[in-house]
């Protein structure tokens, strides 16, 4: 007998102004509860959700996303409770915007890729300028052209960069030391980003030659979807003191932000693992209750062989986005005929919100070593913590999230709060209020390139069809997803951006 | 000490700063050129032992030389002793020449500059001005008596171009450290804008900048989070230092490896 709306309510309990929990029960054998964190506006958006499933009953469509955190929360081996943040939205398996930690020293524990999700490693990169609106506000145009010729973007773009299949091996090796090594990148960049920008257990004989073959020739090349480079302005400052130390605290001072991922490659390897761990849960006898939740036990062959290649799939994206800062920074160059370095053109911070990572954690006062999922979440590491730069231990670390395209991006930090609560945790994006398909037949993407237009943003987009599946009107309100995790107190905001010009796929 | 030995010897207009001690012959004719030309304790027919730098007898001819400047460094440590003598060496040159310096923009006024250069007249002349100097300003700054640390402070004033005049007996520390509290706003003012933001916080003396550090988690009562924030902030700076010899290790490094490419005919734009 299905439940009603009202049934299904009654395990959601709200614990303080923007946080809820959804208690075991919810869905068949959560170990943990699940948690989540939506202010009243986006609040709407869950609830209707879960409403017009029951409505829906049993029969198709996706699950709402409140129904995958509790999902996850029934998986083997996880602590402590599932976590969805306010710009949560369902997802393969795991909902986007959900962070959930796995016991390494519980033999039962297990890794999903659906945790991960197929965009392994995207993430997103600031680079700081000493150039100002006024300098850039006339030269706008041609700098969008300038960055579009120097960065391919689109389904099936190729990238500028020469890549031979040795220097493939290596990067998926090496990550961002490969960069340096070659050139591509600065000796400061690689400390302004998580993990140095180099997942240490990546080994390349786990990536399947089909992944590499896609990968090769996109090095250096930004993709399509939601992912884009903006060229945008400091807006406004909220904490002065985290601004000033990331050099960023001038209003109306030009950054670069590069939202983008693994491309290809990444894909392939999420594809190649949820394969192989069908096998491996018939064979270990786990069971879930989403069949798109497919994972492997932590220590256990396909478990291992998906994180090294994971990893490989990460140490490609940094190299990835190390390679667009190579571009954009002589795309800019170019433009103002300076160099790089006369423009103060270093990275900010480089964050990744589609990855897993072993990091150690209290749970219940006890020091734990966790694996932790995720998926559409950035890391937020309080100040002090030994993982961020020497330049952010007073701040704590930064977080960049993403607005959509033609809408505002903000600059976070890391809280103690968020260490506690969510894992070191907080949102990655605007997540999205409309899926895709929805979005094309609803919206006509003539309007939203005027309305960019209107806004005096100058865009560059290699299939304008697309764009309206990357509408604002497609995506929960970038704000409003900041603002409720500074309120949680699991991240704090520092400084928003508006952006001037936009490349995409 | 390396960097204050060849300023000093730069002031001296030593010929071939800067010297590595480490290097015997060039330590052996940087003694015999202060001997010959600042400190002259010798008849000249009496510094051959000295002058012979290549002979094996010149160890013996330094420790009896120094024996006999009473120089207070242990005899076997020459680096030592020869940075003795080289302090010395300024003490004497002011001595001679403390006249004819001026304060650059107090020309006019033609007064002897020779605060801190000589330690008795330091130290006599303070408490001779007891209305300009506190006790404070005495404590934190004792080791004006010290010639190496007069030479380095006036070199710093001189560099910040700040108008200053000596004391009229021939040195006043009070003026020495009202002279640097001087040259230490101009830096403020002048040096520190131009540094990177986030380097540089122009306002306020060093409490009310510990003030505004974040400390980011909690402890209770003020003097513990100063105290807090003054153990993360030296250990920020070791991190930090260590982060820079890091980088400069990888810049090493990219001279011999790095060789970016780049090839626009390869480029595709996806649809």
């Amino acid at each position: 007998m299905p439940r009603s709306y009202a049934e299904e309510v009654a395990f959601i309990r709200q614990l303080g102004p923007v946080k809820y929990e959804v208690s075991p029960g919810f869905v068949p054998g959560m170990h943990v509860p699940g948690t989540f964190y939506v202010n009243d506006a986006l609040k709407g958006l869950l609830f209707e959700e879960l409403q017009q499933a029951v409505v829906r009953g049993d029969h198709g469509g996706f699950l709402p996303a409140v129904k995958q955190l509790a999902n996850v929360a029934a998986l083997p081996g996880i602590v402590k409770r599932s976590i969805a943040l306010p710009d949560v939205h369902s997802g393969y398996g795991f909902a986007i915007g959900n962070v959930a930690a796995f016991d390494m020293d519980n033999p039962e524990a297990v890794v999903s890729p659906g945790g991960v999700g197929f965009d392994i490693n995207c993430g997103v990169r600031l680079l700081r300028t000493n150039l100002t609106e006024a300098e850039v506000g006339p030269v706008r145009e041609q700098l969008a052209q300038a960055l579009f010729d120097h960065i391919p973007v689109g389904v099936g773009s190729q990238g500028i960069i020469p890549t031979t299949a040795k220097d493939m091996e290596s990067a998926l090796e090496l990550g961002m030391d490969w960069s340096l090594r070659e050139g591509y990148a600065w000796a400061e960049d690689k400390e302004h980003c998580e993990e140095y920008g180099r997942m240490l257990n990546a080994d390349p004989r786990y990536v399947s030659s089909r992944a590499k073959k896609r990968g090769l020739p996109q090095m250096g090349t930004l993709g399509a979807g939601n992912h884009y480079a903006e060229v945008q302005v400091v807006d406004e400052v909220y904490d002065a003191v985290a601004a000033r130390r990331m050099g960023i605290d001038t209003p109306g001072q030009v950054v670069v932000m590069i939202h983008s991922g693994s491309r290809g490659l990444g894909h392939q390897v999420a594809t190649d693992a949820l394969v192989a761990m069908e096998r491996a849960m018939a064979r270990d006898g786990i069971i879930t209750n989403d069949r798109q939740l497919a994972c492997a036990r932590i220590n256990s062959e396909e478990g291992q062989a998906y994180l090294k290649a994971m990893s490989c799939a990460a140490n490609y994206a940094w190299v990835n986005r190390s390679s667009m800062t190579f571009l954009a920074r002589q795309a800019f160059a170019k433009i103002f005929k300076s160099t790089p370095d006369d423009l103060d053109m270093h990275v900010v911070y480089d964050v990744s919100h589609n990855i897993a990572k072993v990091e150690q954690h209290c749970v219940d006062g006890q020091h734990r070593r966790l694996l932790v999922h995720r998926k559409g979440s950035t890391r937020a590491f309080p100040p002090h913590h030994p993982l961020i730069p020497a330049d952010y231990q007073l701040i704590g670390q930064p977080v960049l999230v993403g607005g959509t395209m033609g809408t505002s991006s903000y600059v976070l930090t890391g809280t103690e709060q968020g260490f506690t609560e969510t894992f070191g945790s907080t949102c990655h994006g605007a997540g999205r209020a409309r899926s895709r398909n929805n979005s094309r037949n609803k919206l006509d993407y003539q309007d939203v390139l005027d309305n960019l237009k209107a806004k005096g943003i100058a865009i560059r987009v290699a299939s304008p069809k697309l764009v309206m599946e990357e509408a604002p009107e497609s995506y929960k309100d970038v704000s409003e997803v900041v603002d409720t995790c500074h309120q949680a107190g699991i991240s704090k905001k520092a400084v928003k951006l508006r952006p001037i010009a936009v490349i995409k796929g | 000490m390396a960097a204050l030995l060849n300023l000093n010897l730069r002031a001296l207009k030593y010929p071939q700063v800067p010297v590595d001690l480490a290097d015997a012959d060039q330590l052996r004719k940087l003694v015999i050129w202060l001997e010959n030309l600042k400190i002259r304790e010798y008849k000249i027919v009496d510094r051959k032992g000295l002058a012979d730098t290549a002979s094996p007898g010149w160890d013996a001819a330094f420790a009896k030389y120094l024996k006999d400047l009473d120089c207070p460094v242990p005899p076997g440590d020459q680096r030592a002793a020869v940075e003795w003598l080289v302090g010395f060496a300024v003490n004497l040159d002011y001595e001679d020449n403390a006249d004819k310096m001026k304060a650059p923009e107090a020309a006019g006024k033609a007064n002897p500059a020779s605060a801190g250069a000589s330690s008795s007249a330091a130290s006599t002349s303070a408490t001779s001005q007891p209305g300009k100097s506190s006790k404070a300003d005495e404590g934190a700054f004792s080791d004006l008596d010290d010639p190496q640390v007069a030479a380095a402070v006036l070199q710093l004033i001189r560099a910040a171009q700040v108008p200053w005049c000596g004391g009229g007996e021939g040195g006043d520390q009070a003026d020495v450290v009202s002279a640097m509290q001087a040259a230490a706003e101009r830096l403020a003012c002048q040096v520190g804008p131009a540094q990177r933001p986030g380097v540089w916080r122009p306002e306020g003396p060093a409490a009310q900048c510990l003030a505004e550090v974040p400390l980011g988690f909690e402890v209770q009562g003020e003097a513990l989070s100063s105290a807090a924030k003054v153990l993360r902030l030296l250990y920020i700076r070791d991190l930090r230092r260590l982060q820079s010899q890091i980088d400069h290790a990888v810049v090493d490094m990219q001279e011999y490896t790095a060789n970016p490419k780049t090839d626009s005919s390869l480029g595709k734009v996806g649809r």
